[in-house]
Order: structure tokens, then C-alpha cells, then sequence
């Protein structure tokens, strides 16, 4: 009994190097493991943090936006091995828990796997760059880095389960990581607490060594751990959830007030679904408004013009732009920014409207 | 025994847990060897990666499952392939490796789904030789099968259809 459990025991490392081995084996794996994050840092990085700068005039640094890109590089590519893993070997490793491996046994050799893998695209992120640029602070970029892919092997394992075709999976991946890259702080606003709901918005600040005045006393770093944890146990209960054996749902007892209306959700989410109609009008409808709106509204700014005093021999008539602080802002002029008489305030394009007596005093 | 879509492989993918039931319940009291249809295995793994795999999932010792995979080797056949990788097997010794995975740890049931699609003809005889071995020895061998050929080797035969048990021919 003895012998049995310490082969038992022994099964952690052994599934790892098995599965390894069998990524390993397949040389386009580890050549996209290690190209895409070498040919990203070395060929984008300058570019994006130029870009960073345009777009969002961005606080940090170019080096430091450039330290970000290695830490993009190895999310993306960190996914995209998850992702294969879980959809490649999913047959194989529900077969090695139904003769009798413990489901979450095999999903932390899983994760230990991929967080292997990781390293790898981390590491080759991390030398590019600094062949590129050279390392400020390597300590920073080796951990960020990797807390980079870490996070994005918990999306790509949730895509795995989720997402059967790798065309799909592929593109679903790649759509999380772009909107995180470019709504996220380099490219967006690093202040609006909007960005918090991004993957690495709080790894991306620390990276880049600037505060987002959201953190709270956690802070950024506390955060961006709290996010790598996060998605390594969440990694974990994915696989998991999808590797272990079926078990025969827990029903409610027949008329009760919970299968009653499990029952009319279900109906209704059927009858729902059919409706194709119903499907198309879901996209189209915010899509028609936006590109209206877009398209008919007015493309550039347009003075407006609060009234008040002007600047002597000033006869043209022309609206002027006006600074005022808020204390210099009357109530005449609020009632104008409301849309109230419109004596002064004049959009280009409408017909001005006559003032009524005594508006606006 | 039954015809396609009766719900053959339903059945067994239920009672070992790879499908829940939509009603009733299935009891596990001890090991059991699943022999899937289709071969289930590692791509890039050799059949002795396999073997060593297997015999962790199974808690065997090292020397447990080096014994029983020699074993296996010789009973169907496949020794000299020991170091190839599944992918490189040609159809009927990946049929072999995914039958062998079933037998590795000697389970008290078994259950093979169309074990012998893909065996030769010397290979199908091999395949009786074991599952004989193992009725003598106590074992239950439970097989699925479009059609039975040899009825005299089967204790019971029973026909599915539509996802119900049927006629009990033998």
C-alpha cells in the first residue's frame, strides 16, 4: 500500500514532464512559443510606444511602454499554448481521470505545464528586450512579465473549455487581448476607474511605474497580484471542472417553486433563442444608432458663445470662445448651456432664434 | 449488441462517467478498464509513455506496471513498437495501445467499446484469448458490438434499442 501511494505521489511531476514532452514534440509549438515573442518585442515595441504617445499622450516613458510590450507578447503567446493544451488533450486527459487520476491532480500538472511554458515566452520576451533597450529595472520586467502570461493562461484555459474550434478560440483570445491592449492605461486613460475591469490594467501601471489613483490602500502591485492569483486558481478550477467525471445533475423535487422556474427560464430562453429576428435586432440596433449618430452628428467643434462682456472694438459678431471658471459661470450663461433661449449659444447650421424680451438677464 | 444509434456507446460512456445520466444513477464499487471507440490517447507520447501514464492514474507500482505492460506487449502483439509515438502507429496497433490502456491494471470489469474494428484476423483471436483469461479468472467483460459473429464466446447477448434494453438473446 506504501509503494501504491508513493507512486500516487509521484504522479505530479511525471504527468508534467509527460506533458511537456508532449508539447515539446511538436517543433511548430515551441517555435511560435519563442518566435512570436521575440519578433512582437523586437519589431513593435518602438513603434507602439511612438503610438502609445500619439493616441494618448501618455505619461510614461517610451522605455517603459516598451517594457510593456514584452509583457503583451508573452500574454498572448501564453493563451494560445493554454488554449491548445486544454483543447488538444481534453479526449486523453478525461480518459486518465476515469481510470481513476483525480481530476484536480491532473489540472495542476496542467497548470504547472503551462506555467512552464510561460517562462519560456517570458524569458524569450524579456532577453529581446533587453537586446532592444536594455533593462531599467530587470527584476520588475522578469515579474510583470510573467505575471503578463500567467493571467492570460487562465483566459486561454477558459477559452479552451468554453470554445471548441481553434479558429474560434484563436480569435476569441486575440479579441480579449487586443481590447485589454488597447483600452488598457498605455493607450487609454490610465486614471479612469473604467479601465479596472482590464485583465492587466493594474499589472500594466506598476510595469510602467505609474500610479492609477484607483488602487486604494491594495495599491497597484496588491492588485495586479490579486489578479495573477486570481487567475491561476481559476485556471486550475476550469480544467479542473472540464477533465473530471460527468455526474448526473441534482434535480428539484418535480413541482416545487425552483423547478417551476428553472422550467420557465429554460422555456423562455428556447423560445428566445429561435427567434432569429430577435438576434440580428440585438446587433443591429445599438450598431445602427452608433453609426448614425457618427455619421449625421456634428464632426468637429463648434464655438459657443456665452454672451457677457467683449472685448472693446470687437463688432464682428462672430461667436468667441470664452474661458470662465466655475464661479464666473452665471446663471444666465447656465440657462444657455441648458438650451434656453438660445440668445447667444448658436450651433453653425441652425437658424438663430429670435430672443424673447428680457431672456437672459 | 445493436444497431447504429441505439445508444451503445451512450451507455458506456455513461457507466463510466465520461456523460452524466439524465436520470437514475450509476455505482462505482472498485476499478474498471473503458476501452473508447474511437483510440483516446496522447499524439505525441510513445505506447511505454503510455503505459507509465496509465499506471500512475491507476496507482500501480513502477514494477506493477512494467510487468503488466510486457504482458500486454506479448498477448496482442505490438512489443517492437514500444518507443513509437501514438501518432506514427499505423490503425490496428493504435487499436492494440487503446485496448491494452483498458487491460493495464487488470480492473475487475471491463468495459470495450468495438474493441476489435481495427484487429487482424490473428489479432481478433489474441483479443479472445484475454478477454477468455480474464472470465476465468472472475473478470466481467462487458463489449459492445454492431453484430456478434461468435455468440458461443459471449454469456449474455443483449440488444439495444432506442436507448432501452431489449431482447436478452442468450
Amino acid at each position: 500500500m506504501k509503494r501504491i501511494t508513493e507512486a500516487a505521489g509521484l504522479a505530479g511531476p511525471l504527468l508534467v514532464r509527460r506533458f511537456l514532452a508532449d508539447y515539446a514534440r511538436n517543433p511548430v509549438n515551441l517555435l511560435i512559443l519563442v518566435l512570436v515573442p521575440v519578433a512582437f518585442v523586437a519589431a513593435a515595441a518602438g513603434s507602439l510606444a511612438q503610438l502609445a504617445r500619439l493616441l494618448s499622450g501618455t505619461m510614461a516613458p517610451g522605455a517603459a511602454v516598451q517594457t510593456v510590450t514584452a509583457g503583451w507578447a508573452a500574454a498572448f503567446i501564453a493563451a494560445i499554448a493554454a488554449y491548445f493544451q486544454v483543447r488538444a488533450a481534453r479526449s486523453a486527459d478525461r480518459r486518465l481521470v476515469l481510470a481513476g487520476l483525480p481530476a484536480g491532480r491532473l489540472a495542476g500538472a496542467r497548470a504547472v505545464t503551462g506555467l512552464a511554458l510561460a517562462v519560456v515566452a517570458s524569458a524569450a520576451a524579456v532577453l529581446t528586450l533587453a537586446a532592444r533597450t536594455g533593462l531599467a529595472h530587470p527584476g520588475r520586467v522578469l515579474v510583470g512579465t510573467f505575471m503578463f502570461a500567467v493571467i492570460y493562461l487562465a483566459i486561454g484555459a477558459l477559452v479552451g473549455a468554453l470554445v471548441a474550434s481553434p479558429v474560434n478560440g484563436t480569435v476569441v483570445i486575440f479579441f480579449v487581448w487586443i481590447t485589454d491592449v488597447m483600452f488598457g492605461p498605455v493607450f487609454g486613460s490610465p486614471t479612469r476607474p473604467a479601465g479596472r475591469v482590464f485583465p492587466t490594467h493594474f499589472l500594466t501601471m506598476w510595469m510602467t511605474d505609474l500610479p492609477s489613483h484607483h488602487a486604494g490602500r491594495v495599491g497597484d502591485l496588491g492588485w495586479a497580484l490579486a489578479w495573477t492569483l486570481g487567475a491561476a486558481v481559476t485556471a486550475w478550477a476550469v480544467m479542473t471542472r472540464v477533465t473530471r467525471t460527468a455526474r448526473a445533475p441534482r434535480r428539484a423535487r418535480p413541482g416545487s417553486a425552483g423547478d417551476q422556474l428553472r422550467a420557465a427560464i429554460r422555456a423562455g430562453l428556447t423560445d428566445w433563442g429561435r427567434n432569429r429576428v430577435l438576434w440580428v435586432l440585438l446587433a443591429a440596433v445599438p450598431a445602427v444608432f452608433i453609426v448614425v449618430a457618427t455619421a449625421l452628428g456634428p464632426g468637429q467643434p463648434h464655438p459657443a458663445d456665452l454672451g457677457g462682456e467683449r472685448p472693446p472694438g470687437d463688432q464682428d459678431g462672430q461667436p468667441r470662445i470664452q474661458c470662465r471658471r466655475p464661479p464666473r459661470l452665471h446663471g444666465p450663461d447656465r440657462h444657455h448651456l441648458a438650451g434656453g433661449t438660445g440668445r447667444h449659444v448658436h450651433h453653425p447650421g441652425l437658424p438663430r432664434r429670435r430672443p424673447a424680451p428680457g431672456a437672459g438677464r | 449488441m445493436g444497431e447504429n444509434g441505439a445508444g451503445k456507446s451512450t451507455l458506456m460512456k455513461v457507466l463510466v462517467g465520461e456523460l452524466a445520466p439524465d436520470a437514475g444513477s450509476v455505482t462505482v464499487n472498485g476499478l474498471l478498464g473503458y476501452c473508447p471507440q474511437q483510440p483516446v490517447v496522447y499524439e505525441r507520447l510513445t505506447c511505454d509513455e503510455h503505459f507509465e501514464l496509465f499506471g500512475h492514474a491507476y496507482r500501480m507500482t513502477p514494477a506493477m506496471q512494467r510487468r503488466s505492460a510486457r504482458d500486454l506487449y506479448a498477448a496482442l502483439g505490438f512489443e517492437r513498437y514500444a518507443a513509437t509515438r501514438a501518432a506514427q502507429l499505423s490503425g490496428g496497433t493504435l487499436a492494440k495501445l487503446n485496448l491494452a490502456l483498458a487491460l493495464l491494471a487488470d480492473p475487475a470489469v471491463l468495459l470495450l467499446d468495438e474493441p476489435y474494428a481495427g484487429f487482424d484476423f490473428d489479432t481478433y483471436l489474441k483479443f479472445w484469448d484475454l478477454v477468455a483469461r480474464r472470465r476465468e479468472e472472475g473478470r466481467s467483460v462487458l463489449i459492445i458490438s454492431h453484430f456478434v459473429t461468435d455468440a458461443e464466446r459471449f454469456d449474455r447477448i443483449v440488444t439495444l434499442r432506442d436507448g432501452t434494453a431489449g431482447e436478452e438473446t442468450k
